[in-house]
Formats: structure tokens, C-alpha cells, sequence
């Protein structure tokens, strides 16, 4: 997907407000952008979970992902609408946020560049607690099945996108919906849809699952969901939990790193990923592991 | 300021935009859409398009943007009910779908399937076997043929999640027979998917309509602008019988010999496709062994030469009448 000028502008007009500014410019240059660039995040993460949300309808071509409708779902080529939203991140990575660097030159700051691409990345994992947030208080028979869908959708944007920061939006929506306050809410539907709600966690968070990082989150998280896997006796518990095991094992730091997979692009195809020791065996079925990359090289450009 | 002429021109000079442009004619001609809604489409393209301080875009990118601003529209909907017994009759009514190996890795992984249950998708270039490893093929196979992947998904519902999809008959394909030499390439150049090329791994999807019946109003002929199509698609074809009101694919390999007719299978379109999973089956078609043709000028020509000013003459007629 190429963005064409125009398609670029009414995407920023929906971003881009007067009020990413911080009300004070004398702060540090880096804390000036951070601000900035969170806040066009959040206004990212808004229009993605209106979209993701309104997909979900009937009506979707005339109210999901306005004003660009036409660039989210339509290609011939992809088999999901997300293809064409990761095709736009991806676009969107060679876009420099014009307004800030305009901002940037008039206070001779020298701040450094806000990406458009990493500030949409981030905004997918920021729109999840909001789409959790309304699955939390949708009623069965009144949206929760969309909500679901949407949370869902969310989480594998988040997963595809491999946003920088992920564990702090991501943590504070797994609580919403799992964490101790959520124990008398109303169930999330049927228990192998809560189950597939949490293995779509994991899949988000699988990057940043890393020696090092220090994020007490994650494994209190791994802890429930196979907890959760273990109680809910479906037939694929045994690779549900060999998930689990390389997850653990990289949170630990165990062997190496597996090379990254090509960003999944509509129209794009994926780079080889190692079968590993578990290799294709024609008298056993194989299993093939996870793809547990680190920090996404694109959104860690702008990160301070 | 641009103009729909100025569009309708910048189609006309290349095959690809002068193959939109046919299909959009032939899709007024056949009642398929309104000349009005065409009109207002474009106007609204152009609105979207602002003050004309960009340049118009290009021919490609006219016949990509084109495509998704008229489902956008929601013009398709209006479109021809297919009369779903012409094409569907007998004991079992099946609509099938055939889709790549990344497509339904994605899918099924969508529906909760354990990432370690399949190998992941490789590049179609890659040596030794394409998308799939020559080694992990049976073992792909098998999975399918056996339902493993129903036992093993999380969700109840298999997820193509576009906005629209396109089916076709499942009767109208060859059967499925573990081995058969070239059976990717015909499934390819039947269903006239021109970007599914060497390397790709072929599966067909079969949707029961007996386990799964959808509502009554879910399905519609083809018209031009109900996603993009392709660079293979057209509105007109040449079997005289068209009072089913399904479409027609093309024919790669009778478009490659530059036969006549070139007609492939029916096919229909459908919006939002989340079928139960117990009324699907999954069967692996093969390995395609070579590129389609990629001939756009003797296809453009083989559709009928219509000009912009022909169909702005035709858009600005049907307004009026």
C-alpha cells in the first residue's frame, strides 16, 4: 500500500490536534516530544478502537475507519481487514509527523523526529484497554459479542504491529478483564472464548517477553492463563501450554533469540522462520514454535 | 480542481484503467449499478481528493482507490440477486473459496488455533517447497483431511473478515485427489486469481449451506467496484445464458491461449463470511508450479475498447433519464 498525499492529510486531520502540545514549551526537548508523541498515540488509539469497534457492524463500510473507508478491508488480496491496517502502519513508518518538526525547528530544539508509524503501532496497544473497558461493561445481547470481536481484532494489530510499549496498556487491560476486581463482573462470554481473549494476550506480549526487561507483569500472567488453559480441558491444552513453556523460557533468557518474521503486510509474504529441533518429521506431527521477536527496530527508533 | 473527465482520461490511457473502465460500462449496462450511484461515487472520490493541489493520481493507483471507494459506498449491495439453485443443485450445497496457505494460516490462528499446531507461512520464493516445506506438506494435508484443526481451535466460528468476499460453486471445481499433477495451476487460472503465483500453497475452503444457511439477503452478483476485483476480473461474459445472476470468473489458461470463451466458474458475493466451523471442510489443492500470464493490454482489448468519453456520455445519460 502507498499512501496517496491526500489520504495521508485526512488521516492527520483526524490525529493531529491542537492539543498535543503541552501548555508549557520550557520543558526538555525529549520530554516535549515523549508528551507529544503520546498524546498523538492517544488520538491514534481512539480512532483505531472506533474503527475496530464499528467493524464489527452491518453498517461497517459507511462508519469503520473513517475518513479513509476505502483503504481498510477492500484489496482483493488479503484474506482480513487487519492486513490492510498493518499495510498502513507499515506505510505510515516512512512518515515523519510534519507538524512537530515544524514545532521543533521554530524552538531550535533539535528534539528528534515523532514517527507517524511508531505513534500508530503504540496507538493499537493503547486502544486496547479502551476496547477492554467496553467489553468489561457491555451486557450479553447488547454489543459484548463485538466487543469481543474488536478486543480481539486489537490484539492482533498489537501482535503484528510489535508497538514498543506494550506491557503497561496491555497489564492494565488484562486486569480490567482477568485481575481480582474483574472476579464478580460478568463473564466474557463462552470459556473457550475467554481462553482464546487470553491466548491473544500472550500473543500480543509475546515480543516483549525478554530477559531483562523486568516487567513483574508477565509472569503473573502466564501463571493465569495457564492456570486457565489447565481448567478448561480443550484438545490443544498441550500446545497451549508449550506456548506457555517458550514464553517463560525467554522471560528467563533461555537460548537464543529466533530471528525476526517479516512484518505480515498485505500483499507482503513472511520470511522463513526455522523449524527448530522440532523439525518436520513425517512419522510424528510437528510442532513449530513461536515466534518470540524482540523489540520492534521501527518503533524503537523514536523511543527515548 | 480535478474532474471525473479528468479521471475517466487518466484511466483510458493504460490497459489496467481501460479494463475499469469497461467493467464499469458493462456493470450499467446489466443493471448490475445505477449510472447515478457511479457518478456519485467518483464525485465523492473527488471530494475526498480536496482542492487539486495534489496531482491526480496515477493509473494504478486510480484503478486500486476506484475499487475500495465504491464498496465503500456500498453500491454492491444494490446489486443482482443470484438465483442460488441454477449453480447450487443436488444433495449438498456447497459455496467453496480457495485461498492460500498464508490466508488460511491466518485464519485459523484468528480462530484460536495454538501457533504450534501448523508451520508458519514461508515466503512463496523460498527454496524447497514454497509457502509450505516440501517435508511439512503431508503433514499439512493430513490436518486438514482429519478435522484436526476443528478440535484444535479455540473459537466456533471460522473468521474471513472482510468486507466482502466471493465464492463460487463448489460442484463447478475439479475434485480434490491427493497427487494429482497441476491441480493448483487449474484452480488457479479457473477462479482467474492472477496473484496467486509460483510457490503458493492452494487450499479450498467448502462452506455447507445445510450446517450453516445464511440470512436471505447476503449475497449479490459481482459488479464492478465491489472489491476491486483483481486484475482479472470482469463484469461481462460469454455464456448467453445469464438469468442466474452469478458472475463469471475468467479462465487464465483460455485467456493465455486467447480462446474463446474464456468464461471460468460462477461466483457470487457475499458480505461478512464467519461460517460455524462444523460447516466447514478444509481440503489441500496443491502447489502452483507457474506465474499466471500477465497479458493486461490483450485483456483490456478482449473486454471491448470503451473510452472515457463513452462512459462519461453514459454516466451523464442514465443521471438524466
Amino acid at each position: 500500500m502507498t499512501l496517496l498525499p491526500h489520504e495521508l492529510h485526512l488521516l492527520r486531520a483526524c490525529w493531529v490536534k491542537s492539543g498535543l502540545l503541552p501548555s508549557r514549551l520550557d520543558m526538555s526537548p525529549a520530554g516535549l516530544r515523549e508528551i507529544y508523541a503520546g498524546r498523538l498515540a492517544d488520538e491514534i488509539a481512539a480512532w483505531l478502537a472506533d474503527g475496530l469497534l464499528g467493524w464489527q457492524y452491518p453498517l461497517r463500510h459507511r462508519s469503520a475507519f473513517l475518513p479513509v473507508a476505502w483503504l481498510v478491508g477492500t484489496r482483493p488480496e488479503e484474506d482480513s481487514y487487519l492486513d490492510s491496517l498493518v499495510a498502513l502502519g507499515g506505510e505510515l513508518g516512512r512518515h515523519v509527523e510534519p507538524e512537530f518538526a515544524r514545532i521543533d525547528a521554530e524552538l531550535r530544539h533539535e528534539a528528534g523526529e515523532v514517527k507517524l508509524g511508531s505513534a500508530f503501532a503504540e496507538g493499537a496497544a493503547r486502544a486496547v484497554p479502551r476496547l477492554a473497558g467496553g467489553l468489561a461493561a457491555a451486557a450479553p445481547g447488547e454489543g459484548k459479542d463485538e466487543a469481543l470481536r474488536a478486543l480481539l481484532d486489537a490484539l492482533e494489530l498489537v501482535e503484528r504491529l510489535e508497538p514498543a510499549r506494550v506491557v503497561t496498556p496491555l497489564g492494565a487491560a488484562w486486569n480490567l478483564l482477568f485481575g481480582s476486581s474483574a472476579a464478580e463482573k460478568r463473564p466474557l462470554g463462552e470459556p473457550r472464548e475467554a481462553l482464546c481473549l487470553q491466548q491473544a494476550f500472550v500473543r500480543a506480549l509475546a515480543p516483549a517477553m525478554h530477559a531483562g526487561r523486568g516487567d513483574a507483569v508477565l509472569p503473573g500472567l502466564l501463571d493465569m492463563f495457564e492456570r486457565a488453559v489447565d481448567a478448561s480441558g480443550v484438545p490443544a491444552a498441550g500446545a497451549l501450554a508449550e506456548e506457555i513453556a517458550a514464553c517463560r523460557e525467554r522471560l528467563r533468557g533461555g537460548g537464543a533469540p529466533p530471528p525476526r518474521p517479516a512484518r505480515r503486510r498485505a500483499g507482503a509474504v513472511r520470511q522463513q522462520v526455522p523449524a527448530g529441533p522440532a523439525a518436520v518429521s513425517a512419522a510424528k506431527p510437528a510442532r513449530w514454535g513461536i515466534a518470540l521477536s524482540g523489540r520492534n527496530p521501527v518503533a524503537a527508533e523514536v523511543t527515548p | 480542481m480535478h474532474t471525473i473527465v479528468a479521471i475517466l482520461e487518466r484511466l483510458e490511457r493504460e490497459p489496467r484503467g481501460q479494463t475499469v473502465l469497461a467493467n464499469l460500462l458493462h456493470s450499467i449496462d446489466a443493471r448490475l449499478i445505477a449510472a447515478g450511484s457511479v457518478h456519485a461515487a467518483l464525485q465523492n472520490f473527488l471530494r475526498d481528493l480536496g482542492s487539486g493541489q495534489d496531482p491526480l493520481p496515477t493509473c494504478q493507483e486510480l484503478a486500486e482507490r476506484l475499487g475500495g471507494h465504491f464498496v465503500k459506498q456500498g453500491i454492491w449491495l444494490n446489486s443482482k440477486e443470484p438465483r442460488l439453485h441454477k449453480h447450487l443443485a443436488g444433495d449438498r450445497q456447497v459455496l467453496s473459496r480457495i485461498v492460500s496457505y498464508e490466508n488460511l494460516h491466518g485464519m485459523l490462528t484468528r480462530a484460536g488455533l495454538p501457533k504450534r499446531c501448523l508451520p508458519p507461512p514461508r515466503p512463496p520464493a523460498a527454496a524447497g517447497g514454497g509457502e509450505i516445506a516440501r517435508g511439512g506438506v503431508p503433514m499439512v494435508r493430513d490436518y486438514m483431511q482429519r478435522r484436526q484443526w476443528e478440535r484444535d481451535v479455540l473459537l466456533r466460528h471460522f473468521g474471513m473478515s472482510k468486507d466482502v468476499t466471493w465464492l463460487t460453486a463448489s460442484a463447478a471445481l475439479p475434485p480434490v485427489t491427493a497427487g494429482a499433477a497441476g491441480l493448483a495451476d487449474r484452480y488457479r487460472d479457473r477462479l482467474g486469481l492472477s496473484h496467486l503465483n509460483t510457490g503458493r500453497h492452494l487450499f479450498r475452503i467448502d462452506i455447507d449451506l445445510a450446517k450453516n444457511p445464511f440470512p436471505d439477503a447476503w449475497h449479490c452478483r459481482r459488479p464492478h467496484g465491489a472489491g476491486n476485483g483483481g486484475a482479472r476480473f470482469r463484469v461481462a461474459y460469454d455464456a448467453p445464458d445469464k438469468s442466474c445472476n452469478w458472475g463469471r470468473t475468467v479462465d487464465l489458461a483460455l485467456l493465455r491461449q486467447q480462446a474463446t470463451p474464456i468464461d471460468g466458474v460462477p461466483e457470487l458475493l457475499i458480505d461478512q463470511c464467519n461460517p460455524r466451523i462444523d460447516a466447514v471442510d478444509i481440503h489441500y489443492v496443491g502447489r502452483v508450479t507457474y506465474d499466471s500470464e500477465r497479458e493486461d493490454e490483450y485483456f483490456a482489448r478482449r473486454l471491448g475498447a470503451v473510452g472515457a468519453a463513452l462512459l462519461q456520455r453514459r454516466l451523464c445519460a442514465r443521471r438524466g433519464s
